[in-house]
């Protein structure tokens, strides 16, 4: 059985089915049969269903048949009591009409149904009337000639008159008998059909069939529930009653509802005097349930059938298959290669035969096996051996060497290749391995680097490079060596891949690059360095007069305590007020204001080539002639020409300062002079100033205490070097605090300019001083007359000024000087 | 004679049962087997009971309704027209599942009190005159039930005088306040006319009323008594015969338990009778029937009982005629 399973699994293409012929057999032996049952069944059912209709149908319609006879009988009944009063011969006379009386009471006694007995004479006259209900009536002659019941029994000897219903409810029948002598009057009752109820309510049928009667105008007359009846249901809508009512025959029996809606099998008998009909319905559900029993019955014994049979099918089909299934595994085993394998069967029949035929077929198919054996072990040989030097050689080369076939599969590899791959590792590589495998495994192992971060990925793109080889590639191995990996597609399918270790050489490549690296590491941190250096002298710049700064940078000047004497020009300048100013406004605008100031009057300073030597407070102080000189004289003129746009600058901020709020506008006093002064860095070793210092800056800073508000005062000095720039005027010989002689001062009024057209409009605005000059429009006589008004202005200002200054100052000091702040005179010292 | 009342009682009986068998499935009331139905039965007239009470009440249990198990049997009988009305108030609050009323009185008064629960109706004359229904065929209303009762006062007088030809004056009892009285009367006074009779008319409601009428007869003056109104008949049946009898007077009574106390005749349906067809009426109704559908029977058959020990002892000779139409002869 073992064998007979492999030829299955190795070709599981057309693999025979399984145990399908037993089934098939099973199955038609079971169909056979159990169709054979159901046909029986069915037949036996048919049959048995008709037959019980039948007898159901003849119950009925016996049943229909009785109660029509007994009603029959009932109202032949009547007319036989009647009958008993019918010889006219008896009541004769008044003895007669009394026996008469009598014999209709007795009447009335014998049978309860008749409620009302009425004798009508031959001449159609009412002679006696007995009543259950009404007064009894004797002669009272009333004409009934013309009523059916008399003129119909007359004329046919008995009457029997249509149903009616009594105050609605209860059924009657009028019913004339005549007497016998033929001229003799007739005798009427009326008879109460209640009777009939009881005899239909007494017919059973089945368990909720019903009988009922109509009468021949299909009004019903009798039906167990007497609602029905007392309703006046006409059935004529019924198709039974209606089909009866037209004559049909009372043998068939008719699928119709009955009276209450209900679905029945219905028969009639017809009641043949009366011209009435009963009927008797059974229900269709009751009428066929015996049929569904049967049914249910036939069901079970055909399921029971085919159970059996599907047994037996079963049993015989697995006998018959037996054989066959033996011949097909014994085949199998054959086609698998068991060619020892014999079939044995010993049925006695064609499959037997089939067994001997297939055992020869399978000693001949050993014999031609064996021969094909022996050459094939021979071809082998050779090409192992042609094989063996393939490998010799390919192990002599120093690089690895690998041959993959059309489908990856490792054929061919020498050990330089296996050490190169798993190199320091145990793993063999079997030939037939697929590349994928190969790869997948050193990449498991751990032994490339470069599969380190996303192994799946790297294996992806190395099978896809070793599918499609490019130029060489390199690979870098966990044990530190670079590998250079040549791959190429053979003609005929297959790869051959050469695998070269590089490591030293790709050492030295990289001792090479780290030296770089750190040479470029070097120059990195030194422009870092500088970058450092720059941006922290540009800060110390801020401190530093520009020129100072440039020349110091520029590697002129040293940074020691050296001076040596030069003759420089010496600008102080100080706002006129401002410590009292300060004091009234808060300290954020007065910040403000100053730096503005300063901001603006240094800037001015800086396009003019000054030196800004300091700031205290208001005060700036200023030279020209160093570190840079443009001669004594230009650094003169440049200085006075500061000294000129600085006030008219002052001008403008005043103007946006009173603007902003401030009440009293600021003017700045200016004192230039020049001469020879000590220049250089003076303080301690740690810390030292670039400064000046002389009696020139002395000279200088008493100047400025001497100069008007808005003005500029310059020493003789000074204006000897600018006095062809700068018409000033002369102020005398001032004396000055400190200094021993009285100096020359002069006061800058303006540039020369060569007069022009259009001479500049001068507008001034400032308490308790109003000008509006405008010189373009006036004439040369009031040009002339306003510049003596002027002047004239000017000297009276002048004058009060000093007798101002000369009387205020007198009590205190020794020189007619005033006292100004002394930190600032000591700053400029 | 005996014999033969015998066989149409066990006919009667077996239309009856066979009727019960036959027509509705015979596991009685298979609705709600937890359901106690409670059934409000009211007659007026505390000396006697109705003759169908008990022939209702063993049919229904016949129909699987039992006392106690899934039906209440709560039977009041009252003294008058006015306790019937309170009786029936308290049903009708009560919301009983059915009101049987037996007899006219307690008929009027449950119509009155109720349109919704249904009412049947035993021992009544005419429904239909007396507005119960809109036709026999169809009620068409609440109320529905048998008609046991017929209007026979002609046929009791024409007996009487059949049996006594010589009666001239017979003395007829009424209600006024009864609404059947003035059809009654008119059928007697009908009667008498054809029989020749006087008839002595006295208006009677109390049981006083009735002991003045016949304190006030002269000896003489009536052979003969008839009751001309169904509550009377009702109200003192007991009084009425007790003082005929005191009168030496025959009387023509509507049902035969007046001739077992005393009356000499009694021509009438059998009353017991309409108990079984009343229980079936209850029956139908409970079970989900709307009365107003359910057509009214009437029940005709007529027993006419005689009381010869009494003619015997008033003085009265049966004549052959009228002994022969008697179904039942109490000697």
């Amino acid at each position: 059985m073992t064998a007979a399973g492999e030829p299955v699994s190795d070709d599981a293409g057309n693999a025979p089915p399984q145990g399908r012929l037993l089934r098939k057999y099973a199955v038609l032996l079971a169909a056979v049969v159990a169709g054979a049952l159901v046909v029986a069944g069915a037949v036996q059912t048919w049959f048995s269903a008709a037959e019980h209709q039948g007898a159901l149908v003849r119950i009925q319609r016996e049943k229909a048949a009785a109660a029509a006879q007994t009603i029959e009988q009932f109202i032949a009944g009547i007319e036989g009591q009647l009958g008993w009063t019918t010889h006219a011969s008896a009541y004769a006379g008044q003895e007669g009409a009394e026996r008469r009386r009598f014999d209709f009471i007795r009447l009335l006694r014998q049978v309860p149904a008749i409620t009302e007995l009425t004798y009508i004479d031959g001449t159609g006259r009412e002679q006696l009337r007995i009543s259950r209900v009404a007064m009894d009536v004797v002669g009272s002659g009333i004409d009934r000639s013309q009523e059916p019941a008399f003129a119909a029994a007359k004329a046919e000897g008995a009457w029997r008159g249509p149903v009616y219903f009594h105050k609605e409810s209860e059924p009657y029948m009028t019913v004339a008998t005549a007497e016998r002598p033929s001229d003799g009057g007739v005798t009427v009752a009326e008879v109460n059909l209640k009777f009939i109820w009881d005899v239909i309510s007494r017919i059973e049928v089945g368990r909720s069939g019903r009988a009922y009667v109509v009468d021949a105008n299909g009004q019903l007359v009798a039906h167990p529930d007497i609602s029905l009846v007392l309703r006046r249901a006409a059935l004529t809508g019924l198709p039974q009653v209606a089909a009866a009512l037209a004559g049909g025959p009372a043998d068939e029996p008719m699928r119709a509802p009955d009276p209450e809606g209900r679905e029945g099998l219905s028969t009639h008998a017809r009641i043949a005097p009366l011209g009435w009909l009963v009927f008797v319905d059974l229900p269709v559900d009751e009428a066929y349930q015996p049929l569904y029993a049967s049914i249910v019955r036939t069901g079970g014994l055909v399921l029971v059938g085919v159970l059996l049979a599907a047994l037996a099918g079963l049993m015989l089909a697995r006998r018959m298959t037996g054989p066959i299934r033996r011949l097909q595994e014994g085949a199998a085993k054959i086609g698998g290669g068991e060619l020892t394998d014999r079939i044995d069967i010993r049925t006695g029949d064609e499959l037997e035969a089939l067994a001997g035929e297939f055992n020869r077929m399978a000693a001949r198919l050993q014999d031609s096996y064996a021969s094909l054996e022996h050459k094939v072990e021979e071809r082998t040989r050779e090409l192992a051996s042609a094989r063996q030097r393939l490998i010799d050689a390919i192990e002599s080369i120093s690089e690895g060497f690998a041959f993959y076939d059309g489908e990856d599969r490792l054929q061919l590899r020498n050990s330089r290749y296996k050490e190169l791959l798993y190199g320091g590792t145990d793993i063999e590589i079997e030939s037939g391995t697929p590349f994928e495998a190969i790869v997948r495994r050193a990449v498991e192992v751990g032994l490339i680097r470069e599969a380190y971060d996303d192994p799946e990925g790297y294996i992806a793109r190395r099978l896809a490079q070793h599918r499609k080889p490019g130029p060489p590639t390199l690979q870098h191995r966990a044990d530190g060596r670079w590998i250079l990996i040549s791959e190429r597609r053979v003609a005929g399918g297959g790869t051959a891949a050469v695998y070269t270790d590089i490591t030293e050489l790709k050492q030295r490549e990289m001792e090479l690059e780290a030296a770089n690296r750190r040479t470029e590491e070097a120059a990195k941190q030194i422009s870092q360095k500088h970058r450092e250096l720059e941006a922290l002298s540009n800060k110390l710049a801020k401190y530093l007069s520009p020129q100072v700064y440039a020349s110091i940078f520029a590697g002129k000047q040293d940074v020691k305590l050296i001076s040596q004497r030069k003759k420089l020009t010496v600008f102080f300048s100080d706002l006129v007020g401002f410590t009292e100013m300060t004091d009234q406004m808060e300290s954020e605008d007065v910040t403000q204001l100053l730096n503005q100031y300063l901001t603006e009057m240094s800037r001015i300073a800086l396009e003019h080539g000054a030196t800004v030597d300091k700031y205290v407070g208001d005060a700036l102080m200023i030279f020209f002639g160093d570190p840079e000189s443009r001669g004594v004289k230009e650094d003169a003129l440049a200085c006075v020409r500061m000294a000129i746009a600085m006030q008219k600058r002052m001008r403008d901020l005043s103007a946006l300062w009173r603007n902003a709020g401030v009440e009293k506008p600021f003017a700045c006093r200016i004192g230039i002079h020049t001469g020879y002064c000590t220049v250089g860095n003076f303080g301690s070793e740690d810390r030292m100033d670039y400064t000046i210092i002389g009696g020139a800056v002395n000279l200088a800073s008493r100047l400025e205490h001497e100069a008007p508000e808005g003005g500029i005062l310059i020493s003789f000095e000074t204006y000897a070097h600018v006095k062809d720039e700068i018409r000033c005027e002369e102020m005398g010989h001032i004396r000055l605090r400190g200094v021993g002689h009285p100096v020359a001062a002069f006061n800058v009024i303006d540039l020369h300019k060569p007069p022009k057209e259009g001479h500049e409009h001068l507008r001034v605005e400032s308490p308790h001083l109003k000008l509006d000059l405008d010189p373009a429009q006036m004439s040369a006589e009031e040009r002339i007359q306003a510049a003596a008004r002027l002047k004239e202005a000017l000297k009276h200002l002048l004058h009060l000024d000093r007798a101002e200054l000369l009387r205020r100052d007198t009590p205190v000091e020794e020189t007619p000087q005033s006292g100004r702040d002394a930190s600032r005179e000591t700053s400029s010292e | 004679m005996g014999l033969r009342l015998a066989v149409f009682r066990r006919m009667s009986v077996i239309i009856s049962v066979s009727t019960l068998l036959v027509l509705p499935p015979p596991y009685a009331p298979a609705q709600d087997l937890t359901k106690v139905w409670h059934i409000g039965l009211c007659h007026v007239g505390i000396d006697h009971e109705p003759p169908a009470l008990h022939t209702l009440h063993q049919a229904l249990n016949d129909l699987g309704y039992e006392d106690g198990k899934n039906l209440r049997f709560d039977w009041r009988n009252q003294p008058d027209q006015a306790a019937a009305a309170a009786t029936i108030k308290e049903w009708v609050t009560a919301s009983v599942d059915l009101i049987v009323g037996f007899e006219d009185q307690c008929v009027r008064e449950a119509k009155a009190a109720t349109s919704d629960i249904p009412i049947v109706f035993v021992h009544i004359y005419d429904p239909q005159a007396a507005g119960y229904i809109k036709s026999l065929a169809w009620p068409g209303g609440n109320l529905t039930g048998p008609v046991s009762n017929l209007s026979l006062i002609a046929k009791r007088l024409e007996l009487l005088k059949q049996i006594d030809p010589d009666l001239q004056r017979v003395l007829v009892l009424f209600d006024r306040d009864d609404p059947y009285a003035p059809r009654e009367l008119a059928l007697v006074r009908e009667a008498a006319a054809v029989l020749a009779v006087e008839l002595i008319e006295r208006d009677a409601k109390t049981a006083a009323d009735v002991q003045r009428v016949f304190a006030g007869l002269e000896s003489g003056e009536v052979g003969a008594v008839i009751v001309a109104s169904p509550d009377l008949q009702t109200n003192h049946p007991r009084l009425i015969i007790d003082l005929s009898e005191n009168a030496r007077l025959p009387v023509a009574a509507h049902r035969k338990g007046w001739v077992e106390w005393g009356a000499l005749l009694s021509y009438a349906p059998d009353l017991a009778l309409a108990g079984p067809v009343a229980a079936q009426y209850i029956d139908k109704i409970l079970r989900g029937a709307n009365p107003a559908e359910l057509p009214v029977e009437e029940l005709s058959e007529i027993v006419f009982t005689l009381n010869v020990r009494r003619a015997r002892e008033l003085g009265l000779t049966i004549p052959p005629a009228v002994l022969l139409r008697a179904d039942e002869v109490i000697e």
